[in-house]
């Protein structure tokens, strides 16, 4: 084969030898699936990019990874890139939905089929979304919240909310909000921080908050830099707090949960999402019917369930 | 060197020197060049409508802004709000568009915003503050603003002129690369061809002899950044065109990809020399390197940095490499004469 020479005539020519790919030769009668995920720099897109190696690797596919770093532009970029390399489908998370649109159509026209992770984009060559239903899922999340609030303050509370400003966490705190008012009109929001997902600003922006709010003794964050950025405030705060908040991070949260520094967190399997984003769409290309929605009821996992859980 | 000129012939000689002095000279088109011909033959996915296309989308907003940057480098300046006015006008266009006002009169209302923005980073520089200090209150308090203004949410636009901005095209062409080559080909002009661009050059080169020869400073300053501000605010709606979102997150880090095209081109950090056609090429190589690479499916982190070693290179050329090649060729010129 001539073909899997030629990234060898490139690299010596640039120096480049360091950078070749392991699978420059792909075979032919393989797939190729491009993943473009929304940021590793967070554990949630970690984990979801592994389940995705994991289905590729048991099928025998070519998976290609992108990292788009959390913005919205590159993710673009990134995804017409792959459509370029005329892969034949691909996994997309995406960080903005309404900005997709057109590497979508692109995307439609070239014949590669996608699915979404974690956001709904409705367009025909969308053909399923996997993961959980945001706002519902943090609704619930927001009853058991109620729950603890009439239970253990007297149905009063003020409460802090760390959010990062991306579609996803917005629909959770929206969620949140709409159950927590529903029921308890005793409670005042006071305060609403963006961590953008970076843990450093998520901390910082906490401890402004904290520092700001003396009286806030709820805090909830809707995901992972969000929330260990609160818990790290807190304790350097040493602020009696009762912390709520999303996502899969065990290593990071079970010890606070243990410790009564936090009171919930929201489990979601992200591996899942990843791993069943790349075997619905080999499926398809294998010309299986796959579902439009895949999704499950993901756990909250609290200091009642803890033992369950682990 | 005299040695070896008197063995030759003074045409070989010549023709020697003037090939040293225009690799050097021209080292980035060639280097461009050599990625096109190596990619496209490496990646068979590279030389192809789509891919070319999809680039010179990518690569049109650096170019349109670097034309602007390039202006403002020539006078020795910098900017770094560039990609903290993107995100503004981003959201401004967005909530402008859905009270109603016809997109043809939101694009010159949005460039006049730029335009305004961009001359008060002039005046203030005029004011004796630094350039770099200046631009980088931009880059914070501009995006803050976009932040205060949108409540930090992106929505989508789905205007049929902004569409067209984003993803049409003329005669095959896409939108917005025929956008940056307009704002080029007018960019070269101004430079090259008239007295502003001769004026901000002088004001770059030498300002003290340019003060003293009765140059507008003060004038020249304010109106590249402005010039560059208005830029920015055509960037930022090519930009939000093209993802049909309007977003305060917009051009996080552009800054940086527009300075380091424009420095990548040949145009001096410190002012004097600048080159239209230098950007261009610089913009085009670091969207291209960064495609080629994705495409051959090199893990891209290494695009990051390959770029940035590209840069430092692309820079020792075009300062010192280019100075030693100039000096010796005069030096040797001037040996021949006598």
């Amino acid at each position: 084969m001539l073909h899997s020479f030629k990234p060898v005539v490139a690299a010596a020519a640039f120096g480049l030898a360091a950078t070749l790919p392991q699978t420059a030769a792909a075979q032919d009668n393989d797939y190729t699936i491009c993943f473009v995920t929304f940021s590793l720099q967070i554990e949630y897109f970690q984990q979801s990019v592994e389940g995705g190696e994991r289905a590729a690797e048991e099928l025998g596919i070519e998976l290609i990874v992108f990292d788009p770093q959390a913005d919205a532009a590159r993710q673009v970029t990134l995804t017409e890139d792959c459509i370029a390399r005329q892969v034949d489908a691909i996994v997309l998370d995406p960080i903005e939905s309404g900005s997709l649109m057109g590497p979508i159509e692109q995307a439609a026209e070239a014949g590669i089929p996608m699915v979404t992770l974690d956001t709904r984009i409705d367009h025909p060559n969308i053909l399923s979304l996997i993961g959980v239903e945001q706002y519902e899922t943090s609704r619930e999340f927001g009853r058991y919240v109620a729950g603890i609030i009439a239970g253990q303050m007297g149905g009063e509370a003020k409460v802090g909310l760390m959010i990062a400003s991306s579609e996803v966490q917005i629909a959770r705190r929206d969620g949140f909000v709409d159950a927590i008012r529903a029921v308890l009109p005793g409670v005042e929001i006071v305060a609403e921080g963006d961590g953008r997902n970076i843990l450093e600003r998520a901390t910082a922006e906490a401890e402004n908050m904290l520092t700001a709010n003396p009286d806030i003794n709820v805090i909830y964050a809707t995901g992972d830099p969000q929330l260990q950025g609160a818990l790290a405030a807190g304790l350097s705060q040493n602020r009696d707090i009762a912390f709520f908040g999303w996502d899969d991070v065990p290593d990071y949260f079970i010890p606070p949960l243990r410790e009564g520094r936090l009171q919930g967190f929201l489990m979601q399997s992200p591996d899942f999402n990843g791993e069943q984003g790349v075997r619905l769409l080999v499926q398809h290309l294998n010309g299986e019917a796959i579902s439009p929605r895949v999704s499950y009821i993901p756990t909250i996992v609290t200091p009642f369930n803890l033992d369950e859980i682990e | 060197m005299s040695e070896t000129a008197a063995t030759r012939s003074g045409f070989d000689i010549r023709m020697q020197r003037q090939i040293v002095v225009a690799l050097v000279r021209y080292g980035m088109f060639i280097a461009l060049a050599i990625w096109l011909v190596a990619m496209s033959v490496a990646s068979e996915y590279f030389l192809t409508t789509t891919n070319l296309l999809n680039v010179l989308r990518q690569a049109a907003p650096l170019i349109i802004i670097g034309v602007g940057m390039t202006f403002v480098m020539a006078t020795a300046g910098i900017d770094l709000s560039v990609g903290s006015i993107v995100a503004l006008i981003s959201v401004l266009a967005g909530s402008w568009l859905a009270l109603g006002v016809p997109p043809l009169l939101v694009i010159p209302l949005l460039i006049v915003v730029g335009g305004l923005l961009g001359a008060f980073n002039g005046w203030v520089v005029t004011l004796g503050v630094p350039a770099f200090v200046v631009t980088l209150a931009g880059l914070t308090s501009y995006r803050g603003l976009a932040f205060v203004y949108s409540d930090g949410y992106a929505t989508p636009i789905r205007d049929p002129v902004f569409a067209w901005i984003g993803r049409g095209d003329l005669f095959g062409i896409n939108a917005p690369f025929l956008i940056a080559v307009v704002v080029a080909v007018l960019g070269w002009f101004l430079l090259n061809r008239t007295r502003f661009g001769l004026h901000a050059l002088a004001t770059g080169g030498r300002e003290e002899a340019a003060r003293v020869m009765g140059l507008a400073i003060n004038r020249i300053k304010i109106m590249v950044y402005a010039l560059t501000g208005a830029l920015a605010a055509l960037g930022g709606v090519v930009i939000s065109a093209r993802l049909s979102n309007v977003s305060p997150h917009a051009g996080v880090m552009l800054e940086l990809g527009v300075i380091a095209a424009t420095v990548l081109g040949g145009t001096s950090l410190f002012g004097g020399r600048a080159t239209i056609a230098g950007t261009v090429a610089g913009a085009l190589l670091i969207n291209f390197v960064r495609n080629g690479l994705n495409l051959l499916g090199v893990n891209p982190y290494w695009v990051q940095v390959v770029t940035g070693i590209i840069l430092v290179v692309a820079v020792l050329m075009n300062t010192v490499l280019n100075r030693k090649v100039e000096s010796w060729a005069r030096a040797s010129t001037e040996e021949e004469r006598t």
